[in-house]
C-alpha cells in the first residue's frame, strides 16, 4: 500500500472517529486481538546498567565475597533466599518482590507462580556503551544499528493493522520521550500524565485548536491542528513523514485519553512507591483498565553506579526497592487482569564483578531480568548449584572458575540471550505464530543456530 | 598551446589525465583546450577573472575518491607539475567546479583522478577552490529561500532584524560575518546586554571584615498591618528612616523568622500566619572613608527590600515601592533554595548613605503565602576590598543564558555552537553541587544546621554554577576555535572531573568512567577504533587527576590550567611551629573536690582564670604532659593506688605566651584525651569533647564522660576564633579538666599541644567562598607504570610512566594525539553535518558508505578541512567547508536541506520567541524546553542530547511545543491560563494595522518564516481558524476588536507556530 493510500485510509477513518467521539467504543470491538482480556505487557527499562550480581546474589559462589566487593558485599544473613539452599538470594531491598515471588496474595495461587528471576541475560559481543546497548535491547537486534524499529513495535505491526487508527493507542510510553522499543513508522504516543495531556485554554478553545482531520490529504475541510497535520506532507522535505504522523497520533491520543481523566484510585490495597516511577506505574494500571492499550513502557533510572553503589543499603538499594514496591503494587492493583498481564524488566548491561576504586562498579555484561505475571512459571533461572559455574569453597583461587569472571576475566558471562526470553513472550504470551518471530526479532533464526544454548527457551511461560 | 596526456605519476593512480593550456592573458586572448578523447571526464575553463583566477567546470564519472588539479609553468615537458588544488570524492558521479589562481600566463593545467582514499596534498583545497556536486543533492535552493535557510541553520530561526541583516549582507556575506563573531559589534544591543546583566552579580573576592554580623539584636515588627501608613493608609518608608522610634517594636537576635533551625528570634506564626516582617538593624561606623565596598549578604525567604538609612539599596522577589505590608512575594523560596542571590554589592547606592556614628539597615521581608512553612531574614554587612568580578547568579541564570544569547545576540552562529559544545561535553551541575556538599569541610558546616546549613548549601550552589559557567563560557568563546582546546578544557574542567568520576580515579583504585566516555562521547564515537584495553590504559593515565580550590588571583588561565596544573591541595601546610609541646610542665590538681567551689560548693571556672592560686598549698602539683594513668603515653603517672578509686577527674592549668598570629596562619590547640575534657582559655570555654556534651558548664568534679573514648586523632580547636580573648604576645592561662568515663575505668590521659601553622601561598580554606575551583594533578595518586594505547595500530602511543608533577603529561599527550586520530575527525565532522545539514548520515552509514553521496561528500570535505590546519580540528575552518559560502553548492545548499530537519526543543523555543520578536522578561524558558525533554546543565546522562531532529518527534514533545506556542502568543506565563502582561511582551506581531485580516496575518508569517512556501491547504485551514469563533461559526478576524481580537490573534499565531512547517528548520 503506498503512502498516500495508507494516509487516506487513516485520515478517513480518523475523521469519523474524531467527529463522533466514539473511538473508545469502536476500539473495543475493532482491536485486532479482541477478546475481553487480551494479553497485555508492561516493560520496565532499568536505565544505566543494573548490577545483577547484587540484585540476585550468587551466595553459593565462594567468589562472591567481601574481598571481591568490599563495600558492596551483602551478607547471606541479610539476603532473601530464593531457594531452599540459599544459593541465590534476592537483594534485601527487594523484599516486596518476595510477595510476588511466593505468590501468596495473588489469585489465591500459592507457590512460585508469579515471578521468574532470570540471571545472566545478555547477548554476544556485548556493547558497554549505555546508548548502543539500550538500543540493541529495545530494538531486539544486537549490533545492527541499521535496524531502526523497536521490538514491540514490530510485534504490533506483524499482528495488528496499524493503518487503522483504532490501533493507534495499542501501545504507549509513559515517558517524557518515546521509547525505542515502540518506535516505528506509525508513531505510538508517549506522555507522562493522561490528565495533563491537552492544549491550553477553555474546553471550547482546546477543541477548536485540536480541530479535525481533513477528509483526504490536501482536502480543504480539515480544521485546526489536525487540519494541518492531516494535510499533505511537505514535498521532499520530510521523507519519514514522522512529524505529520505524530501530529495525527496526538489527535488519536487526546481522543483515547478523554475517557481516562477521572481520578484514579488503586485497588486491592495497592500502594505504589512515591516519586516519578510510582506515578508512571499508577498511570499504567489506570490505562490498562480504562483504555484498549495493550503494551506500555516505563523507565526507571539511576543504575549507573560507578560510585557509592552501596550494599544492603545505599543507592542501588533505593532503586531496587522502588522497583520491587512498584511491581508488588501492580500485582495487587491489576489482579483482575493478572492472568493476562506480563511485567518485564530489562537493563542494558550488568556491571563489573569486582568493585572499583570508588565503592562502585563499572560497565559489564550479563545481568538480571524479572518477568512477573499470573501465568509465569516462577522461580530462579541460571543461578543455582548446577547452572552457575563456581569453584569449590576450598579452592585457593576460586575466581578462575566463577561465572563472574568467565568473560574477559572481569565480567559475568551470559547464559541466556535476551531474545530467547522475548521469543517466548511473543509466542506464548501474545500467541504470535512462531514463523513471525524472524520478522519480530530479525536475526532470531540465525541466533538459534549460532548460540543454541543461549537461545534455548527457559520455559518461563 | 597544446595538450597532452600524461602517464602515471608515482604514488598516484592516474586513471586519466587532461591538460588545459592557457594563452597569454591580456594579449591575444586565451583558449582552453580540454582534450579527453574518449575519456569520460570533461572539464573546461569557464572563465578567468582579472585577478588571474581560473574557474574550471566539468563532470567526473563514478569510481574516484580524489581529484587533483595540477599546474606547471611553461610548455616544456621537463618542468615539474605541482598540485594546485586537491580534494576528496565519494566515488559517485559528480559535477565539479575548481577555482585556482593562474601563476603565470604560461601556465598549463591538468586534472588527475585517483581511486585512493588518501587525498594528495596541494597548495589549495577546501571550499574556496573546489566544489563537488553530487547528483543526489537534487536541485539547489532558490535565492528567495536562502535567508530563511541561513537563519534556520546558522541561527535560532528568523527574527525580523536578522532577516534584514541577511538581505543586506547577502548569503555569503552573512556566513562570513557569522564565522567571525568578533567582527559583530554588540555594544549597542541593549536587549541582549541588559538581559545578560540580569544573570550576573558583582562578586567580590575576599570575605572582608564585618560591619555587623548575625547574632546581633534587631528591632522587629510582624507585618499584620502597615507599620507607618500615610494618612490614606498607604505604605511609606518612614519606619526605615534612621530617626524612626522603634522602641515599641520587639527585639531579638538575628536571624529572625520561623520554620528554620538556628534562629536568634523565633516568631509565632500559629495564628494564621502573616505576610511580612519589618526589621531594623542598627550599627555604628567609625570611619566611613575606610569602607571600600559595602556588601550586603542576606539570607532571606521568600522576598525582601532592604533600606540603608531609609533609602532602598537591594531587593529580591517582591514588587511595589514600597511594598505594602500584605504584598505577597513574587516567588517562593528566596535565596535558600532557588537561584542563588544572597550577596548584594551595594557600594554604589549604599556608600554615599553611610554616616559616621549610628546607621540603620531596615529590611521588610515578605512571604509567598500566609501558610508558608518558613520565613527568615538574616542580613549582614561587610566591608570588602575592591576588585569585583562578574559571577553567574546560579543554575537557572545559566540555563537562561542559552536563551538570552540564542534569542537576542546577533552572533547567532556562536550562540548555536556554544550550545552545541555545551551539549557535546555535557556535565551535570547537580552532581557538582553534591560533590561539594559531600566534602568534609562543607559537611561540618552543614552539620551546624539552620542558617549555617542553608548558607553552605547556597554557597555550594553558587560555586557549582560558577564552575559550570566557566566551562560553558569557554566553549562559547572558543566555539569556532580549535577542537583540541575544547577537548582538553573539558577533560580538565572541574565539572567534568567531578561529573564522570575522574576525581575518584586513583592509582590503586581506577575508575574507568571518564576514560570510556572521552572516547565514546567526546572524541571518537562509540566503538570507533578503540578497545576496552585502550580505555583501561587511558584510565590509568588519568589517575591523580582531581580538583582543588585556589585563591581567585592565582587561578591559572587556559591552557596553563590544564598543562601545568597545581599539584598541591587546597590547604597545604607549609610550616608547623610548636607553641606548646607535649612534655612541658603543667600545674595539675586531683579532682577529689572542686578546685574552686562556689558559695554553695558548686563548680565554677575560678580555677581557669589568671591570678588563681595554683600553689602547692591549694593541692596543685606539677608534672609534664601527658598526665594520666595506665595507657603508657603519660610522662606524669597518677598512682594506681589513687586513680580511679579516689578521684576520676583531674584539672590542669598552664600559663603560656601566645605569639601574635600572622595573617593566613592558624593557631591550633590539639588535644589527645581519654575519656573526656573541657578546655578554657583565660576563663572562657573554648571546646570540649563530644563525650562531655551536656555534662554541665562547667562540669562538676563528679561528672563522668559519656563514653570510654579513645581517639587516635587529636581534637582540634582553632584558637583564631578566640582572638578577642587571647592576649597576643603576652601571658594567657590555658586550663583543661579531664574526666574519666566511670569510677572503675582504669586509664586516663591528656596530651595538649598548640601549633602555629603556616600555609603555602596558594592555600585557601576549602569553604572560602572567594576561592575558585581548578584542575589539580596529584602525583601521589598517579599510576606511574607504563601504558600502551592503540597497540598494533598506526596510532600506537607508548606512555612511559612519569613520576612527579610531569605525570599529568601522560593523559594530556593522549588527548593531544586524539585530535589527529581519524576517529575524532569523523565523529565531530559527522556531528556538525548532522547539526547544520542533515540527519541523514551517521558514523555507521559513513563507514559503510551507504549514506547519500552528497552527505558523504559533505563529511569528506569537512574531514579534509579538519586535517588542513595545524593543529588539526579548527572548527571555523570545518564549518566553512560545510557551509561553503564561496560556491554555495555543498549539501548545505541542496533544496532538500531547506526546512528539512526537525528543530530540537531549544531551537523551537528560541525560534518562536524570535519569530514574535518578543521581549522575554520572565526567565522560565528553561522550564519550557524541559517540558519538551531538554534541560541543559543538569542532564543526568553523559551523552548530550541528540542532534538528530527526528529523535525529538513524539506526541508529548509535539504537544508541549504547541502549548508553548499557545502560551507565548497569548502572553501567558508558565502555568498561567489568563493574560499576564508581566510575563511576556509577545503581542507585538503585526497588530499595527498592516495585518488586519486573516490573510494578511498569514502572509506576514508566510513570507518571513516560510519564504512564501506555505501551501494553499495550510493557508485555508489557518484562515478558517482565524475567521471562526470557538463554536466554529464564521466570525471574520477583522470584525473583532479589543480582547476578542487579541485572543483570536493569539490563537491563530499559535496555530501557525504549531504547524508542521514550523517544526522544521
Amino acid at each position: 500500500m503506498n503512502m498516500f493510500r495508507r494516509s487516506f485510509l487513516k485520515s478517513a477513518a480518523g475523521w469519523g472517529a474524531f467527529g463522533s467521539g466514539v473511538m473508545g467504543m469502536l476500539g473495543r470491538h475493532a482491536s485486532a486481538q479482541g477478546g475481553v482480556n487480551p494479553p497485555k505487557l508492561l516493560f520496565i527499562f532499568q536505565r544505566g546498567g543494573n548490577d545483577g550480581i547484587n540484585t540476585v546474589i550468587p551466595q553459593g559462589d565462594p567468589s562472591y565475597s567481601p574481598a571481591l566487593r568490599p563495600s558492596l558485599y551483602i551478607n547471606p544473613s541479610l539476603g532473601l533466599s530464593l531457594d531452599t539452599t540459599g544459593f541465590a538470594q534476592l537483594h534485601p531491598g527487594m523484599a516486596p518482590l518476595m510477595e510476588v515471588y511466593n505468590g501468596n496474595s495473588i489469585n489465591g495461587v500459592a507457590g512460585m507462580g508469579n515471578l521468574a528471576v532470570i540471571h545472566r541475560v545478555g547477548y554476544a559481543r556485548q556493547s558497554r556503551s549505555h546508548f548502543d546497548s539500550q538500543d540493541y535491547w529495545e530494538r531486539g537486534v544486537p549490533r545492527d544499528p541499521s535496524v531502526r524499529t523497536g521490538m514491540f513495535y514490530r510485534h504490533l505491526a506483524e499482528t495488528t493493522d496499524l493503518s487503522n487508527p483504532v490501533n493507534g493507542f495499542a501501545a504507549a510510553s509513559i515517558s517524557s520521550n518515546g521509547m525505542r522499543a515502540l518506535q516505528g513508522d506509525t508513531p505510538f504516543p508517549n506522555f507522562t500524565s493522561a490528565s495533563q495531556f491537552d492544549f491550553l485554554g477553555s474546553g471550547q478553545e482546546r477543541l477548536k485548536f485540536r480541530g479535525q482531520m481533513p477528509s483526504a490529504p490536501g482536502a480543504g475541510d480539515g480544521r485546526g491542528m489536525l487540519g494541518l497535520y492531516g494535510g499533505a506532507e511537505l514535498g521532499g522535505r520530510t521523507p519519514s513523514g514522522i512529524v505529520h504522523s505524530t501530529g495525527q497520533a496526538l489527535g488519536t491520543t487526546l481522543e483515547a485519553l478523554a475517557g481516562a481523566q477521572d481520578t484514579y484510585l488503586p485497588e486491592n490495597g495497592a500502594v505504589y512507591p512515591g516519586g516519578r516511577f510510582g506515578r508512571y506505574l499508577t498511570e499504567a494500571a489506570m490505562l490498562f483498565k480504562r483504555t484498549d492499550v495493550r503494551i506500555l513502557g516505563v523507565n526507571i533510572g539511576g543504575h549507573d553506579t560507578h560510585t557509592n553503589q552501596g550494599g544492603a543499603t545505599g543507592s542501588q538499594e533505593g532503586n531496587l526497592e522502588e522497583l520491587a514496591e512498584g511491581i508488588r503494587a501492580l500485582s495487587l492493583d491489576m489482579q483482575e487482569q493478572w492472568e493476562n498481564l506480563l511485567v518485564v524488566t530489562m537493563t542494558e548491561f550488568g556491571r563489573t564483578s569486582k568493585e572499583n576504586g570508588s565503592n562502585g562498579t563499572d560497565h559489564g555484561e550479563a545481568s538480571v531480568m524479572f518477568v512477573a505475571g499470573g501465568r509465569v512459571n516462577g522461580g530462579v533461572y541460571n543461578c543455582d548449584e548446577t547452572s552457575w559455574e563456581h569453584a569449590d569453597p576450598s579452592d585457593p583461587d576460586p575466581d578462575e572458575a566463577s561465572a563472574m569472571f568467565l568473560r574477559s576475566g572481569r565480567y559475568l558471562s551470559r547464559k541466556t540471550d535476551f531474545r530467547s526470553v522475548f521469543g517466548e513472550i511473543f509466542t506464548k504470551h501474545f500467541g504470535d505464530p512462531s514463523e513471525k518471530l524472524e520478522a519480530i526479532i530479525p536475526g532470531y533464526t540465525q541466533a538459534r543456530i549460532d548460540y543454541p544454548e543461549e537461545m534455548a527457551e527457559l520455559g518461563i511461560l | 598551446m597544446k595538450a597532452e596526456e600524461r602517464h602515471i605519476v608515482s604514488g598516484l593512480k592516474l586513471v586519466t589525465g587532461l591538460l588545459v593550456g592557457l594563452g597569454a592573458i591580456g594579449g591575444g586572448g586565451f583558449e582552453a583546450l580540454a582534450q579527453g578523447g574518449a575519456l569520460e571526464p570533461s572539464i573546461e575553463l569557464s572563465q578567468i577573472d582579472r585577478d588571474g583566477l581560473a574557474v574550471f567546470t566539468g563532470t567526473i564519472p563514478a569510481g574516484y575518491r580524489h581529484i587533483v588539479l595540477e599546474e606547471k609553468i611553461g610548455g616544456d615537458l621537463g618542468t615539474a607539475w605541482h598540485a594546485a588544488v586537491s580534494g576528496p570524492l565519494t566515488g559517485a558521479q559528480a559535477s565539479v567546479v575548481l577555482r585556482c589562481p593562474v601563476s603565470s600566463p604560461r601556465s598549463f593545467f591538468r586534472l588527475k583522478l585517483g581511486s585512493d582514499v588518501e587525498v594528495p596534498s596541494a597548495a589549495m583545497g577546501g571550499p574556496e577552490s573546489l566544489a563537488v556536486i553530487y547528483d543526489d543533492a537534487g536541485s539547489f535552493l532558490i535565492d528567495e529561500s536562502e535567508p530563511g535557510h541561513l537563519l534556520n541553520r546558522l541561527a535560532y530561526g528568523p527574527s525580523p532584524s536578522d532577516y534584514g541583516t541577511v538581505l543586506l549582507l547577502g548569503s555569503s556575506g552573512y556566513i562570513e560575518q557569522q564565522l567571525s563573531p568578533g567582527s559583530i559589534d554588540e555594544s549597542s544591543n541593549t536587549r541582549l546586554n541588559e538581559s545578560l546583566d540580569e544573570l550576573f552579580y558583582e562578586f567580590i573576592p575576599g570575605s572582608g571584615s564585618p560591619i555587623f554580623e548575625l547574632g546581633g539584636d534587631a528591632a522587629y515588627f510582624v507585618g499584620t498591618a502597615e507599620p507607618t501608613p500615610d494618612p490614606g493608609g498607604q505604605a511609606t518608608t518612614d519606619w526605615a528612616q534612621i530617626g524612626f522610634d522603634d522602641s515599641g517594636w520587639a527585639t531579638g537576635a538575628t536571624p529572625i523568622g520561623y520554620g528554620e533551625d538556628g534562629l536568634g528570634a523565633t516568631i509565632d506564626n500559629s495564628e494564621g500566619g502573616f505576610w511580612s516582617l519589618y526589621s531594623r538593624h542598627r550599627f555604628t561606623v567609625g570611619d566611613v572613608e575606610a569602607i571600600q565596598n559595602l556588601v550586603l549578604r542576606i539570607g532571606y525567604d521568600d522576598g525582601f527590600v532592604a533600606y540603608l538609612n531609609g533609602v532602598e539599596v537591594a531587593r529580591a522577589n517582591v514588587s511595589g515601592s514600597p511594598p505594602a505590608w500584605n504584598r505577597r512575594s513574587d516567588r517562593g523560596g528566596g535565596s535558600i533554595d532557588t537561584d542563588a542571590e544572597f550577596e548584594f554589592n551595594i557600594s554604589g547606592s549604599g556608600l554615599p548613605l553611610l554616616i559616621e556614628g549610628e546607621n540603620v539597615l531596615a529590611v521588610q521581608t515578605h512571604n509567598t503565602s500566609l501558610g508558608s512553612s518558613d520565613l527568615i531574614v538574616a542580613p549582614e554587612l561587610y566591608n570588602v576590598p575592591p576588585a569585583p568580578y562578574r559571577a553567574v547568579r546560579g543554575k537557572n541564570a545559566l540555563k537562561q543564558m542559552l536563551h538570552v544569547r540564542g534569542i537576542y545576540s546577533q552572533r547567532q552562529l556562536q550562540a548555536v555552537l556554544g550550545e552545541f559544545w555545551e551539549n557535546h561535553f555535557t556535565t551535570d551541575i547537580d552532581k557538582v553541587e553534591e560533590y561539594l556538599l559531600d566534602l568534609d569541610e562543607y559537611d561540618d558546616i552543614a552539620d551546624l544546621g539552620g542558617v549555617a546549613e542553608d548558607r553552605i548549601e547556597l554557597q555550594a550552589e553558587i560555586e557549582a554554577a560558577r564552575i559550570e559557567w566557566e566551562e560553558y563560557e569557554f566553549f562559547y568563546q572558543n566555539a569556532l576555535g580549535n577542537f583540541g582546546d575544547l577537548l582538553l578544557y573539558s577533560a580538565t574542567s572541574p565539572s567534568m572531573l567531578i561529573y564522570l568520576d575522574n576525581v575518584l580515579n586513583l592509582k590503586d583504585a581506577p575508575n574507568e568512567n571518564y576514560a570510556r566516555e572521552i572516547f565514546e562521547l567526546s572524541a571518537f564515537g562509540v566503538d570507533n577504533r578503540y578497545t576496552q584495553q585502550d580505555l583501561e590504559q587511558l584510565a590509568r593515565c588519568f589517575t591523580g587527576w582531581t580538583v582543588r580550590k585556589i585563591p581567585v588571583g592565582l587561578k591559572p588561565g587556559f591552557p596553563d590550567s590544564a598543562r601545568t596544573p597545581p599539584t598541591t591541595s587546597t590547604r597545604t601546610v607549609d610550616t608547623e611551629t610548636a607553641v606548646l609541646e607535649i612534655g612541658e610542665t603543667w600545674k595539675y590538681f586531683k579532682g577529689t573536690a572542686e578546685p574552686s567551689p562556689g558559695g554553695a560548693g558548686e563548680a565554677t571556672t575560678g580555677w581557669t582564670l589568671g591570678g588563681f592560686d595554683d600553689s602547692a598549698e591549694g593541692g596543685w602539683l606539677e608534672g609534664g604532659t601527658g598526665i594520666g594513668a595506665r595507657d603508657g603515653d603519660d610522662l606524669t603517672q597518677l598512682p594506681e593506688s589513687e586513680f580511679p578509686s579516689q578521684y576520676q577527674t583531674i584539672y590542669l592549668r598552664k600559663e603560656i605566651t601566645i605569639p601574635a598570629i600572622e595573617p593566613n596562619h592558624d593557631l591550633i590547640l590539639q588535644v589527645k584525651y581519654d575519656d573526656g575534657f573541657v578546655a578554657y582559655l583565660n576563663g572562657t570555654e573554648i571546646g570540649r569533647s563530644y563525650s562531655m556534651r551536656e555534662r554541665g558548664s562547667p562540669p562538676s568534679y563528679t561528672q563522668f564522660a559519656s563514653s570510654h573514648e579513645v581517639t587516635g586523632s587529636a581534637h582540634l580547636i582553632d584558637l583564631k576564633e578566640y582572638s578577642e580573648i587571647i592576649n597576643e604576645g603576652g601571658s594567657n592561662i590555658l586550663a583543661i579538666q579531664v574526666h574519666n568515663s566511670s569510677a572503675t575505668n582504669r586509664d586516663l590521659s591528656i596530651l595538649p599541644r598548640i601549633v602555629e601553622l603556616s600555609y603555602t601561598a596558594d592555600s585557601i580554606d576549602v569553604v572560602d567562598p572567594t576561592g575558585l575551583w581548578t584542575f589539580r594533578f596529584d602525583p601521589d595518586e598517579h599510576d606511574t607504570g607504563d601504558k600502551v594505547i592503540f597497540p598494533g595500530t598506526p596510532y600506537e602511543i607508548l606512555v612511559s610512566g612519569i613520576e612527579g608533577a610531569g605525570g599529568v603529561q601522560e593523559a594530556i599527550g593522549v588527548i593531544d594525539a586524539m585530535i589527529g586520530h581519524p576517529s575524532t575527525a569523523e565523529f565531530i565532522c559527522i556531528k556538525l553535518v548532522n547539526r547544520f545539514v542533515s540527519d541523514g548520515i551517521s558514523l555507521d552509514t559513513y563507514h559503510a558508505r551507504t549514506a547519500p553521496d552528497h552527505l558523504l561528500g559533505a563529511v569528506d570535505d569537512a574531514i579534509q578541512a579538519w586535517n588542513s590546519t595545524a593543529p588539526a580540528g579548527h572548527i571555523g575552518t570545518v564549518l566553512r567547508a560545510i557551509l561553503d559560502p564561496a560556491f554555495r553548492s555543498s549539501a548545505f545548499w541542496s533544496e532538500g536541506a531547506y526546512l528539512g530537519k526537525v528543530k530540537t526543543p531549544i531551537e523551537y523555543v528560541n525560534s518562536v520567541v524570535r519569530a514574535l520578536d518578543a521581549t522575554v522578561t520572565d526567565n522560565d524558558l528553561r522550564s519550557r524546553i524541559a517540558d519538551q525533554g531538554m534541560s541543559f546543565f543538569d542532564r543526568d546522562d553523559p551523552n548530550g542530547y541528540s542532534e538528530i531532529g527526528n529523535d525529538w518527534v513524539d506526541t508529548l514533545s509535539i504537544l508541549e511545543r504547541m502549548r508553548f506556542s499557545q502560551a507565548t502568543a497569548g502572553n501567558l506565563r508558565q502555568g498561567a491560563t489568563t493574560w499576564d502582561p508581566l510575563g511576556w511582551e509577545a503581542g507585538t506581531f503585526p497588530d499595527d494595522g498592516t495585518a488586519v485580516t486573516a490573510d494578511e496575518l498569514i502572509e506576514y508569517f508566510n513570507s518571513f518564516l516560510f519564504q512564501g512556501t506555505l501551501s494553499d491547504q495550510r493557508k485555508s485551514v489557518i484562515s478558517q481558524f482565524a475567521n471562526s469563533d470557538n463554536s466554529g461559526a464564521e466570525s471574520p478576524l477583522e470584525d473583532l476588536s479589543g480582547s476578542a481580537r487579541r485572543d483570536r490573534l493569539a490563537a491563530t499565531v499559535a496555530l501557525i507556530l504549531s504547524s508542521p512547517e514550523f517544526q522544521y528548520q
